[in-house]
């Protein structure tokens, strides 16, 4: 029942994003190295110095002193932004692990607090961001005018500095080719649509990410109100066209899914975007209870963040190149993919 | 050089991903750069921004404007064009004319009614609510409800005696 109230046979997580500057400097882009370092220390003081219960579980990582697979890992699990990669100026990441939360400095904006949790819970991500986002402010004096609300470094960020965004998996839609003609409608109503990791990544396992336009002029809560409304709508199709699926063609959607399980858990070798559609098909499967097996050994989205290039290489602890990143990426799905009880 | 997806339109913007690992670089036309979300991988307006930007009537005044310079960040208005991105809280001051143009034109709003931060944040608190104490008193006025309109005027009268 839990399932259904998080809508998680669509939705895979929920994110927020809140960007936030600080008063007294220049924005990233016009900022000293040493007013950088200066900054850093100030917000990690605040955050990890706080009496605050939560404080004592917060790392941080400075990211001239992490490796570029290092990087590449927190990249891939979303903690930091591609932008933050390529920052010239000292900057870093203080994360909370198991809350989804990381606060990125020195990005587009001095400050960008993000949370990432599991189906459809924008109110548990909002309260977590609005939490640091507070914790900072009392010791802090934000870039903020009555005018434009919190300023940042791109005004089409100003206003709440707010981006919700749902990651949806929608390969019913995607089949029926039913998805470019709902993208395309959302424009309209001041949502935006993007792949997985923010690009091009459109075969990916049919996963989209979808977030407000918006910033100025409607309140944090209507935001998220209206990104609600437009998801219901999408979840609702994409639900009927699956029913649809398994009713008008269920020979062939069964033998889709059991195939793609039988590649999984037995290839020797798969490329990532393979193993992707694959895992995605699997994903399906499982909730329309064409596949059998225990659920709870299973997260998708867990396995297809570990099954990335960087994050192999840092299970395996050192370089790999792409065939033996191939090699590596099949066992660990043969490892973690669970038996089927309807085999 | 042709669009690397339709192969038809002209490419417009160059486009860094990683695939498997490797960065590779696509270059893609408008259109197909909006379709495949690539335009938009920080932020989906920043480009709309900028050619807004270009579209500003106040850009038409440009001889004089490009001598703008933003004293606190050293942001000049023709670097502000050019990247559509300000270098300080104070820019918002220097660029307010175009600023205000394109953000009206992007959110239909120019206005923040989001969250006010604790510190600094009494007058813009105390100021929202007479604004919203304005707003009811007018309804009251219009509705004939003017015992409600006596209360919401002396609530007024209250807060703007803070200022
Ligand atoms: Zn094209
Ligand atoms: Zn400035």
């Amino acid at each position: 029942m839990s399932n259904i109230n998080k809508n998680d046979d669509v939705i895979i997580t929920t994110r927020i994003r809140l960007a936030r500057n600080i008063q007294k400097y220049p924005f990233p882009n016009r900022m000293s190295d040493i007013s950088a370092e200066q900054m850093m220390d100030e917000i990690k003081e605040v955050i990890m110095g706080a009496s605050s219960p939560i404080s004592e579980h917060f790392e941080f990582y400075n990211l001239r002193e992490l490796t570029m697979n290092e990087k590449l890992a927190l990249l891939e699990e979303r903690l930091i932004s591609p932008e933050l990669l390529k920052k010239q100026i000292p900057c870093g990441v203080i994360l909370y692990r198991d809350l989804g939360l990381s606060v990125m400095i020195n990005e587009e904006d001095h400050v960008r607090i993000q949370c990432i949790t599991d189906g459809m819970n924008m109110p548990g991500a909002y309260e977590l961001a609005n939490r640091i986002d507070d914790l900072i402010e009392e010791k802090i004096n934000y870039a903020y005018n009555e005018k434009y609300g919190y300023l940042t470094a791109c005004p089409t960020n100003v206003g709440t500095g707010l981006r919700a965004s749902y990651m949806l998996h929608v390969p019913a839609l995607e089949a029926y080719g039913q998805l470019s003609i709902i993208l395309q409608a959302i424009g309209k109503f001041g949502i935006t649509v993007r792949g997985m990791y923010g690009e091009g990544t459109e075969a990916y396992g049919s996963i989209f990410q979808i977030s407000n336009q918006i910033t100025l002029g409607e309140t944090e809560m209507n935001i998220i109100h209206n990104l609600n409304n437009i998801t219901s709508q999408i979840i609702e199709q994409e639900r009927r066209v699956r029913q649809k699926l398994i009713k008008e063609d269920q020979l062939e959607f069964e033998d889709k899914i059991f195939r793609s399980y039988g590649v999984l858990s037995h290839a020797r070798k798969i490329t990532a975007k393979e193993a992707m559609s694959l895992l995605s098909d699997v994903k399906v499967g499982l909730e329309l209870g064409v596949l059998k097996m225990d659920k709870s050994g299973l997260d998708i989205y867990n396995l297809m963040t570990r099954i990335q290039p960087a994050n192999l290489q840092k299970l395996a602890g050192r370089e790999l190149n792409s065939n033996e990143r191939d090699i590596k990426r099949a066992i660990l799905i043969r490892e973690k993919l669970p038996l089927l009880t309807n085999g | 050089m042709k669009c690397d997806r339709c192969k038809v339109n002209p490419a417009t913007i160059q486009v860094k991903t990683i695939q498997d690992g490797n960065k590779v670089d696509m270059y893609l036309c408008q259109q197909c750069a909006a379709e495949t979300g690539h335009s938009t991988m920080n932020n989906p307006f920043e480009d709309f921004f900028k050619s807004l930007l270009d579209l500003s009537k106040e850009n038409q005044k440009s001889k004089v404007k490009a001598e703008v310079i933003c004293p606190m960040c050293n942001m000049t208005y023709k670097d502000f064009r050019k990247i559509g991105k300000v270098g300080c809280a104070n820019c918002y001051r220097v660029f307010d004319d175009e600023i205000n143009y394109v953000l009206k034109r992007i959110h239909g709003s120019t206005g923040h009614v989001g969250k006010i931060p604790e510190i600094a944040g009494e007058t813009i608190k105390r100021k929202r609510e007479i604004n919203r104490l304005k707003e009811a008193l007018k309804k009251a006025i219009e509705t004939e409800a003017y015992e409600d309109a006596v209360e919401l005027r002396d609530q007024i009268k209250a807060l703007e005696k803070e200022e």
